[in-house]
């Protein structure tokens, strides 16, 4: 059952899940992530993401409360990543491109994580988009094995 | 001849083989097979098929010819059959003293498990791939990069678009013969066009049984090999492999 | 002169296939298929009559565990680095299986990409060879199983990812006097070093680490 949605504030920020395939690595050192991660797939009509500021306490905190949150809803494993960026921002980012973004705040009673959001409105083929979002709007990376 | 060492062989296959004049059984081949695993974990069996056409239809009859076994890295390769061994390694090349070392253990061991037999026929056989840089459109003159290639009447018209050559000859040394193939190849690089140069001798008959004798046979067998690969080749190929 | 080979434009580096071998034991997939021409050439045959043999052994991927079909994957993908291995340098080579081993590992594996494209690797290798970069690249995957590739330069990066048949999609971003600046396109790996030359990407692919030898 859907429940009521929200617009996240344009202060907040959303996170999204990166797993290896995505990680630009050089060396054992994280250098970014890849464009391709901002990428829909082929099924999904939104981008999937979590709101950090949906949990209290202090930055470190929430992340710790989203990796938690997104785990029990799929598999995040110490050598995957969170990937932060501000809302204002990131809409902003995809206005450059013509998409005027809905972020929303999407739980629901059979999503194990409380603070899922969709990043409504989205898509994904044009190239620059996904590099400005990649290596700039949504780019504050968090290591999971930092946050258990 | 003193053997010359490349930065980078052109070899895309060394083979070393050994058919034997008489069949493992089956309950013995696959306990070979077993004990093969520990080395080349990923095995997969090679089916012979025969079609029949007849005027009621086809049948298509399917039996297992070898069993194709790799290791994880898939740069060596044993492939076992009832009556015959081959070691492959593949690019890249380790150089024949571990190549050599390695077919010692996996003949031994097939020994020790299959029992000693007599080899029929006993081979050393390495394919080439040149690498030639070349820009799309440009022709190729390849007897600047290859000793074989055919002669060929002036008919006219345009350049050749591939060749293959083979041949059979023997080489009055340890009753050795050479079969040589030779030809244009599909080049896995840009801007580059590929010759190949397969070069196979063999020994059929009259193979010693002694251990040593065996080995050291290979070992002349390969230094024919590698007298015939020089002088199938060009100082301008030479300079490629040492790019 | 008919000594004179006309060039054609070069193909992908074909994947192996594991599966049936008619008639030629002891051979590898070189020797195989030259084999199979001349068997060809003797009999008279067509290649289409003569080639009964691109049959896959009776396993098939119904059925097949994830763990093997990553792992089938790898030796795959391993064994098309052997064609032209040559023309790696042996610390990359070693560098790119290792990155080959964590990408296939069952235990990492995100259900949600596909497997990596044979395809794309194919392209991937030939473009690392012809671009012939000095500094090694970062790989990662998209979902769709197309390799990606990486060069950085401190906040300056090209990511190019690798398509079938030498296509690439290629997506660069650098400062330009204070203004980021960005630039994307597709197009064969033989005309990327053209299309990028607007955003003088030379330092993105130089280093002192050398990849090929």
């Amino acid at each position: 059952m859907q429940m009521a949605t929200k617009y996240l504030p344009d202060d907040d920020h959303v996170v999204r899940h990166i797993t290896p395939n995505s990680i630009e690595r050089d060396g054992d050192q994280i250098k970014g992530i890849f464009p391709q991660a901002f990428r829909l797939r082929e099924e999904e009509e939104y981008l999937s993401a979590s709101w950090l500021e949906f949990f209290d306490g202090t930055k470190h905190e929430r992340l710790k409360a989203t990796r938690a949150a997104m785990s029990a809803a799929r598999v995040v494993r110490p050598s995957h990543v969170l990937a932060v960026g501000n809302v204002s921002a990131v809409k902003d980012a995809c206005k450059e491109f013509g998409l005027k973004i809905r972020i929303c705040h999407e739980p629901a009673s059979d999503n194990p994580n409380p603070a899922y959001t969709a990043v409504r409105r989205f898509k994904s083929d044009n190239d620059q988009l996904l590099e400005l979002l990649s290596s700039e709007s949504w780019s504050e990376l968090f290591e999971a094995k930092n946050l258990i | 001849m003193m053997e010359r060492v490349y930065k980078k062989p052109p070899i895309v296959e060394a083979v070393i083989e050994f058919v034997f004049a008489s069949e493992l059984k089956p309950e013995v081949l696959e306990k070979v097979r077993q004990k093969f695993l520990e080395t080349y974990p990923l095995s997969t069996p090679t089916m012979r098929m025969d079609v029949e056409v007849n005027d009621q239809g086809a049948k298509i009859q399917r039996s297992l010819q070898a069993h194709r076994m790799t290791t994880k890295e898939a740069v060596d390769t044993a492939v076992l059959g009832a009556s015959s061994l081959a070691l492959i390694r593949e690019p890249p090349y380790c150089g024949w003293e571990a190549f050599i070392e390695r077919t010692r253990i996996d003949f031994r061991l097939l020994q020790k498990l299959g029992g000693v037999r007599e080899i029929s026929r006993i081979g050393v056989r390495f394919v080439n791939r040149i690498d030639i840089p070349i820009a799309p459109g440009q022709p190729l003159f390849f007897p600047q990069y290859i000793g074989i290639y055919p002669s060929l009447p002036d008919i006219g018209g345009e350049p050749l678009n591939s060749y293959l050559i083979n041949f059979d000859q023997p080489l009055g040394k340890d009753g050795c013969k050479v079969i040589l193939n030779s030809g244009t190849a599909s080049s896995p690089l840009i801007n580059h066009a590929s010759l190949m140069l397969d070069i196979d001798v063999i020994k059929e008959g009259g193979i010693p049984r002694q251990d040593d004798a065996v080995w050291a046979l290979l070992d002349r067998i390969r230094s024919y090999k590698n007298l015939i690969f020089e002088k199938c080749i060009t100082p301008d190929s030479r300079a490629l492999f040492n790019r | 002169m008919s000594e004179i080979l006309q060039h054609h434009r070069p193909r992908a580096i074909e994947a192996r296939s594991p599966g049936f071998h008619l008639d030629h034991l002891g051979v590898g997939k070189y020797a195989d298929s030259l084999q199979s021409r001349i068997k060809r050439m003797r009999l008279l045959q067509s290649a289409s009559v003569a080639e009964l043999r691109d049959v896959r052994h009776g396993a098939s991927h119904t059925g097949q565990s994830l763990a093997d079909r990553l792992s089938e994957r790898l030796v795959v993908l391993k064994a098309m680095c052997s064609k032209i291995a040559m023309h790696l340098h042996p610390e990359w080579r070693a560098e790119l299986f290792r990155k080959l081993d964590e990408m296939l590992n069952p235990e990492e594996w995100d259900d949600e990409f596909d497997l990596p494209s044979e395809k794309s690797f194919s392209t991937f290798l030939r473009m690392v060879i012809y671009l012939h970069p000095t500094r090694r690249p970062s790989i990662g995957l998209a979902h769709n199983g197309n390799f990606l590739a990486a060069w950085r330069d401190g906040e300056n990066r090209i990511v190019i990812e690798c398509l079938a048949n030498d296509q690439v999609r290629w997506i660069l971003s650098h400062t330009v006097e204070g203004d980021r600046e960005r630039g994307a396109g597709e197009t064969q790996i033989h005309r990327v070093p053209e299309v990028t030359s607007a955003y003088d990407p030379e330092s993105l692919f130089a280093n002192g680490h050398k990849i090929l030898a």
